[in-house]
């Protein structure tokens, strides 16, 4: 027994510090219990270290002396007195780093799970790189997915790069979609794809009656609608039709399913709305994507018969009129300027940049 | 010893191998971060777009789906659909009177077999073009229906959209409604003179519904009645077209009444009970202890009011219960009636409950003349118009009261008719008037002009009276705006518990 013990904790009087080592698999394991019983007894054992414990040489091992708690901290082994330690080895002598067996948890027939902190660390690194790289093959596949998915949300709404988030982006959409049932009904239709910044307040106007060339001249009858600015940017989608009612024109003008129909009278003799007709719009699809400053007025469409020249003096200046009408977005900062524009005079401190160029003419 | 110490206090060393670990392991982390928020901005970016599209996304081939294609002209409405393989479903058309709660009685349909479909209904609402729907499925018209010119007689003032019923909740598919809009009848008010009322989406008007159900699906008509389960006391309680008991949240003490159907949404009775006994007021609008009326299923007052649908049952009861802040020996107890064969009235009387047996009378104050510009009382042999009574009795500032000596036909009921001496909607009175507006500070009904009566039980030896008013309400010394009128009127009953006041409030003729 002592040549057990010595083999196991070399130091002579006191045991507590020995160093574990593996144990001889001919000296039974009661006899170690034993003896460290004994040792403990008699005040000499603080701890000892039982290398190589598999779980049926802690059952007869705690059968002989009961353990109460085993410890590892940081390598540092505590020594607790009336215990057992008990530090299995790996194969390679590697020290575990930490862990616990608690005796309140063993089983009945005393076996014990001791898992290293070590391996946990090893477990748990595997892990992440495991979830990381999955998640990262994930993403990667769901953002392809989304991109060409937007490419073709593009393609239907019209490309825009929104680079300026304080603009007004615009952009003509290709084709709109006009189901053939709908489109024996209506003669021209525009589309627009915007983007509005946050905080963008404007008024939408819509009049029909005598035009210009150049501005935002409109005599006759017009409706407008005030919009609530929002606290985020946002999408929307502006539908502009032509049809005919009657013998008067009748335009449809929508920004996000809001909006109406409005008679704009004829624009010639004729009830139809010809190819001659002239029409600007701030944005074609050959184009791609304009943006404007917030405080710009947006003409979104300006169609007029120029068959119907008329020349007026309005407010000492020579204007040539057409019978035709107006769609136009102003910023809410403009409103006033944008009714005295409206009527052919112009406000103080006028800077024709106030007013978008309508570049595009089908 | 000490290296043994030494070794058990050994510290975790910091490798290369964990420095490359750690490496590894934060250049994973940055990756999947900018992926993420890749993958966040193009969610972003696909939603903001998604809201544009016209693209049905079918998630679930078992699910019936549909998206709105934009709209291009105001009239034409579309719809991609995805109707799912299994029974077959059908697309339908309703048109006739409707509701929040109500489905179209008259309903044209059309069998949807499974796959995608374009829906594209054509309606056209006009008094000048005529009426006319149009149902077209993949470019086909498939359903037309052209209601008859007095549909919408005269046209409408203001249309809006209404959603699926909401009822009790089932487990049956609900059907998928793609579009439902009900108009507003325009008043024949002259062509000079403008209308803007507002009634509620629960009124019943003219409108359709277009959907997609199951074939063997049928509805029955919508109740009359508003104060089933399903139903919040918001939009009031009672009849939907006709007068319903509504919480004034402004005077708790009063019992108003509404009648949406007339195009506001202010009160149009407003009366205010005093209960007595044995000459002693023990409730009234100055009761300091009162606290609110609370509405009950029965007289005991158990249950707040929850009605159960039967579509066989045509009358509804409801209790107002009075609340105290402290004790009180009397509780009174209101009970209210609704009958669907009288749609333009209300029945009032003390509900027959252990509660109300002390009280030895009751009197009722019907006020609001003021907003209502009642000018003219018909009590039966007596005739009251109060701009004449103001001639030969000079008004003072708190009104004066004018008894009524009404009789009734045998032991018959005795009936008493009051109404304004305008014949347009008061908002044009008030409008149409000369600047400065006389009408300033006079708070006038803003829907269409009402006429009123009472109907009480000669049992209950009614006494009435009426307070006439020619005061201006907010300016001293300034007569009521176009003549005096009646500010309230007044009655003092047994309280009998047996018998019921019915109240009534109906639509006056407008002529313009």
């Amino acid at each position: 027994m002592g040549r057990v013990l010595r083999r196991v904790c070399p130091a002579a009087d006191r045991w507590g510090d020995a160093e574990s080592a593996p144990s001889d698999p001919n000296v039974p394991i009661q006899d170690v219990a034993g003896a460290v019983k004994e040792l403990i007894q008699t005040g000499k054992e603080r701890h000892c270290d039982l290398s190589e414990a598999g779980r049926n040489t802690i059952r007869r091992a705690h059968a002989v002396q009961p353990v109460t708690e085993s410890k590892w901290d940081g390598g540092r082994k505590k020594a607790c007195p009336r215990e057992i330690a008990l530090q299995p080895l790996s194969k390679s002598n590697t020290d575990f780093s930490r862990g616990v067996c608690s005796p309140q948890r063993l089983p009945p027939d005393g076996s014990c799970t001791i898992v290293s902190m070590k391996t946990i660390i090893r477990l748990v690194t595997g892990l992440l790189f495991l979830t990381g790289i999955l998640f990262l093959v994930w993403l990667t596949r769901e953002n392809s997915r989304l991109a060409y998915d937007l490419s073709r949300l593009e393609a239907e709404l019209g490309r825009m790069s929104v680079k300026e988030i304080d603009q007004v982006h615009i952009v003509a959409i290709k084709e709109p979609r006009v189901p053939s049932e709908v489109a024996s009904h209506v003669q021209r239709v525009w589309q627009y794809r915007l983007y509005l910044p946050a905080g963008y307040d404007y008024v939408r106007m819509r009049g029909g009656g005598r035009v210009a060339e150049d501005g935002v001249y409109l005599k006759g009858g017009f409706s407008s609608g005030w919009s609530s600015p929002k606290p985020e940017a946002t999408h929307a989608l502006v539908s502009i039709s032509l049809s005919i009612d009657g013998d008067r024109t009748k335009s449809f003008f929508s920004i996000n399913e809001s909006g109406g129909t409005g008679s704009w009278g004829p624009f010639g003799p004729e009830p139809i709305i010809s190819d001659d007709l002239v029409v600007q719009t701030l944005s074609n699809a050959s184009q791609g994507s304009r943006s404007f400053d917030q405080d710009t007025i947006l003409p979104l469409l300006k169609v007029y018969d120029p068959k119907t020249a008329d020349k007026k003096t309005i407010a000492g200046s020579e204007i040539t009129t057409y019978a035709g009408g107006l769609i136009l977005l102003c910023p809410k900062s403009r409103k006033s300027e944008l009714d005295e524009l409206r009527q052919g005079r112009v406000p103080n401190g006028f800077d024709p940049s106030w007013i978008a160029k309508g570049q595009s003419h089908e | 010893m000490n290296n043994l110490d030494e070794r058990n206090h050994r510290k975790w060393k910091f490798s290369l191998r964990h420095l490359l670990t750690l490496t590894a392991l934060a250049a994973l982390f940055i990756a999947v971060a900018i992926a993420y928020r890749k993958n966040e901005s193009l969610n972003q970016s696909r939603a903001a777009l998604l809201s544009l599209s016209s693209r049905l996304d079918v998630t679930d081939e078992d699910k019936l789906t549909h998206v709105a294609l934009p709209k291009v002209a105001n009239d034409f409405q579309t719809w991609d659909v995805h109707v799912p393989p299994g029974p077959a479903l059908e697309l339908r058309l309703g048109i006739g009177d409707v509701s929040e709660a109500g489905i179209p009685s008259q309903v044209e349909r059309v069998g949807l077999p499974a796959g995608r479909h374009r829906v594209t209904l054509h309606s056209v609402v006009s008094p000048d073009s005529g009426n006319r729907f149009v149902v077209y499925v993949d470019a086909k018209q498939v359903i037309e229906k052209v209601p008859a010119r007095d549909w919408l007689p005269g046209g409408w003032s203001s249309s809006s959209g209404l959603s699926w019923p909401q009822g009790p909740t089932t487990n049956e598919q609900t059907p998928l409604q793609l579009a439902g809009q009900r108009y507003t009848l325009r008043p024949d008010i002259g062509k000079n003179n403008y209308f803007n009322g507002s009634d509620d989406s629960l009124v019943t008007s003219p409108g359709y519904r277009v959907w997609i159900d199951q074939p063997d699906r049928s509805y029955e008509p919508a109740s009359p009645f508003l104060g089933f389960e399903h139903h919040t006391t918001y939009h009031g309680i009672g009849l939907r077209d006709g007068l319903r008991y509504k919480m004034s949240t402004t005077a708790p003490y009063e019992l108003t009444l509404t009648r949406p159907k007339s195009r506001g949404r202010d009160p149009v009775l407003r009366i205010i009970p005093e209960f007595i006994v044995d000459g002693k007021s023990v409730l009234s609008s100055q009761t300091p202890s009162f606290s609110s009326w609370q509405l009950r299923n029965d007289a005991v007052g158990k249950d707040a009011l929850r009605w159960t649908k039967e579509s066989s049952q045509t009358v509804y009861n409801a209790f107002l219960h009075a609340t105290f802040k402290s004790d009180e020996d009397v509780k009174p107890v209101i009970e209210l009636k609704w009958d669907a064969d009288k749609p333009s009235e209300v029945g009032l009387r003390l509900a027959q409950t252990p509660a109300n047996e002390r009280i030895t009378r009751l009197r009722l104050r019907i006020v609001g003349g003021t907003k209502h510009l009642w000018r003219k009382i018909d009590a039966g042999k007596q005739k009251l118009d109060s701009k004449k009574e103001s001639d030969e009795k000079p008004a003072d500032s708190s009104g004066m009261t004018i008894s009524l000596d009404p009789v009734g036909e045998g032991d018959g009921d005795i009936q008493i008719n009051w109404q304004t001496d305008q014949s347009l909607p008061l908002q044009v009175v008030q409008r149409n008037r000369v600047k400065p507006n006389p009408y300033s500070g006079v708070s006038l009904y803003q829907g269409l002009p009402l006429k009123f009566a009472a109907r009480i039980p000669k049992s209950l030896a009614p006494s009435i009276s009426v307070t006439r008013i020619n005061q201006h309400p907010t300016l001293p010394d300034t007569p009521f705006p176009g003549g005096a009128v009646f500010g309230e009127i007044q009655m003092e009953l047994k309280a009998e518990q047996d018998d019921w006041i019915w109240l009534q409030a109906q639509d006056l003729k407008i002529t313009p």
